[in-house]
């Protein structure tokens, strides 16, 4: 086998496809709806998960003192809290800074007055370590403090998320076996009846002493081109898909304190998809044609 | 080298009722390289399917038959084999075969260059300015010069027989089977061929020729040999130019 072989089997290949326009978009059609699936899923848990990951650098204890502490007494929280292993650093908001905080987000000018300022003194305690168990060991110790009113950590809903995320990944990867499959069966009957159409030009190659190989590659390059079509058809309406969704999921993730990338599907994923959709294709050729030249009533 | 040694083909078991019919019964003959053998017979006589058993499109049922020093022995050979091994077996067998086939074989959505070189790309390792010098050597010799580029579709049946013998010689094979290969042709050009035929047996290849026209057998210069074939059986030996068998008469 040459390169100029290669060439020409390719280019028979590409022919054969066009010689049934139809079949082969619609074959290709069937192969991208089918990878663009779990590729949407792919991409977008991929999304969540970087979203989940940046919050996770944001954990933060916010502790309400008691209205009664001074602002003195707080800088001594201050500073004890810092002695602990696990805290990385802490902040001291007074109450002074508070309210002009509050009436700043609410947008009220300084017209707006209050006769007295009913907020505590708070401190973010931003801790040093990141995982579940031990910061709530923490948020425990640190809402006993005296003089802490209320401590707040809020991993309720990140806990529900990175649940929902864990089973979303589950149903990737569900969708990827069931939507492979179908590429499979899809790639196997276009190349079954392809066969059927030429089997008289399978038989003149196998009274001519071909071998099994040269008279599968051909079939081996139609899988190879469905893949790249599919893979192809399957980029264009992913990357359409969040073309039309992608502000919307930028609002939805700035409610939540995060921010989008932007949703595209990146190199690595995009060639992952081809290298699996071709891969998955030519196999299926290839058994295709396996059964066709070796029916199993002949074992 | 190509030997019967009582070959036997039927199709069909016997017993409940039914009765194997025999295509070929004990047929005996060698044939040594460069050996130019007609092969007579009517209609049904066992021409095709000798044929078929030398390149192995179907398996003797008992006796031994040796072709290129490969034994193949029965049709248990075949089922005992396995699977692959025996398609590689066949498919290399048949690599050193050129065949010219009765109904052409040709690839009709592809061009006479593409049909001819077939078995050259199949054997590989030949590179595109020796291919094609090959492909139109050939097809000089078989008067189809510049129709490269045509597909058999634009060509007569003539024509088609011609890309038929041109793509059985393009490998140079060991032995060469042709199966009424001047059925369509005129006088002439089936006096061109048969000579081209007789310098490829001068070179060594085994030529086996079936045919029921005997004008092609006075058209031969006398040093081939006829195998008659009748039901199956081989009925009468002879080589061109020596009196003619007793059962000549069957056959033609």
């Amino acid at each position: 086998m040459n390169l100029q072989q290669v060439k020409n089997d390719l280019l028979h290949s590409y022919q054969r496809l066009w010689e049934h326009p139809l079949l082969t978009l619609f074959t290709a059609s069937v192969i991208g709806v089918s990878l663009a699936l779990p590729l949407g899923f792919y991409i977008l848990m991929g999304q969540l998960m970087g979203f989940l990951d940046g919050w996770d650098a944001d954990k933060r204890i916010t502790l309400y003192l008691e209205k009664e502490i001074l602002v003195a007494e707080a800088e001594d929280f201050v500073a004890a809290i810092e002695q602990l292993p696990e805290v990385a650093s802490v902040q001291l908001v007074d109450k002074q800074q508070g309210i002009l905080e509050f009436t700043d987000r609410l947008g009220f000018d300084e017209t707006f007055r209050l006769d007295a300022n009913p907020l505590p003194h708070v401190l973010i305690v931003n801790p040093a370590i990141k995982e579940e168990q031990p910061l709530r060991a923490l948020y425990g110790k640190l809402s006993e403090l005296p003089g802490v009113e209320m401590a707040q950590l809020d991993l309720e809903w990140v806990s529900r998320l990175s649940a929902i995320i864990g089973v979303g990944w589950k149903i990737v990867i569900v969708l990827a076996l069931g939507f492979s499959l179908a590429l499979v069966l899809v790639v196997y009957n276009a190349v079954r009846l392809s066969l059927e159409h030429r089997r008289q030009e399978v038989s003149v190659m196998e009274l001519l002493g071909a071998p099994f190989l040269f008279i599968a590659r051909p079939y081996l390059y139609s899988g190879l081109i469905f893949g790249f079509l599919g893979s192809l058809t399957a980029l264009l309406i992913v990357q359409g898909v969040y073309f039309w969704l992608d502000s919307s999921v930028e609002n939805l993730l700035a409610l939540y304190g995060g921010s989008s990338t932007g949703l595209s599907v990146d190199w690595l994923s995009s060639m992952s998809l081809f290298c699996v959709a071709i891969g998955l294709s030519m196999v299926s050729a290839l058994v295709a044609v396996y059964i066709a030249l070796f029916p199993p009533s002949q074992y | 080298m190509i030997e019967f040694n009582l070959v036997g083909k039927s199709y069909g078991e016997a017993g409940r009722g039914s009765v194997p019919r025999f295509a070929l019964r004990n047929v005996s003959f060698r044939l040594e390289p460069g050996d130019f053998v007609f092969l007579t017979g009517h209609s049904g006589a066992g021409k095709s399917t000798l044929l078929r058993l030398i390149m192995l499109s179907e398996w003797p049922t008992s006796g031994e038959l040796t072709v290129n020093g490969r034994l193949i022995s029965s049709f248990a050979q075949k089922k005992a084999g396995l699977l692959n091994g025996h398609r590689a077996f066949v498919a290399k067998h048949r690599r050193e075969i050129g065949t010219v086939f009765q109904d052409h074989c040709l690839l009709m959505d592809r061009t006479i260059y593409e049909n001819v070189a077939l078995p050259l790309d199949i054997a590989g390792g030949l590179g595109k300015r020796e291919k094609t010098r090959r492909v139109k050597s050939v097809l000089e010799k078989v008067g189809l010069a510049g129709c490269e580029r045509d597909t058999p579709r634009m060509l007569s049946g003539g024509e088609q027989q011609r890309v038929g013998i041109a793509r059985a010689l393009i490998h140079k094979p060991k032995i060469l089977l042709a199966d009424e290969p001047t059925g369509n042709l005129d006088p002439e050009l089936s006096r061109e061929i048969m000579l081209l035929f007789q310098r490829f047996s001068e070179v060594g290849v085994t030529v086996i020729l079936a045919t029921h026209d005997i004008e092609l057998l006075n058209q031969s210069d006398g040093n081939q040999r006829v195998l008659e074939l009748n039901d199956g059986e081989l009925v009468g030996e002879r080589y061109l130019g020596v009196a003619h068998s007793e059962a000549a008469h069957l056959v033609f």
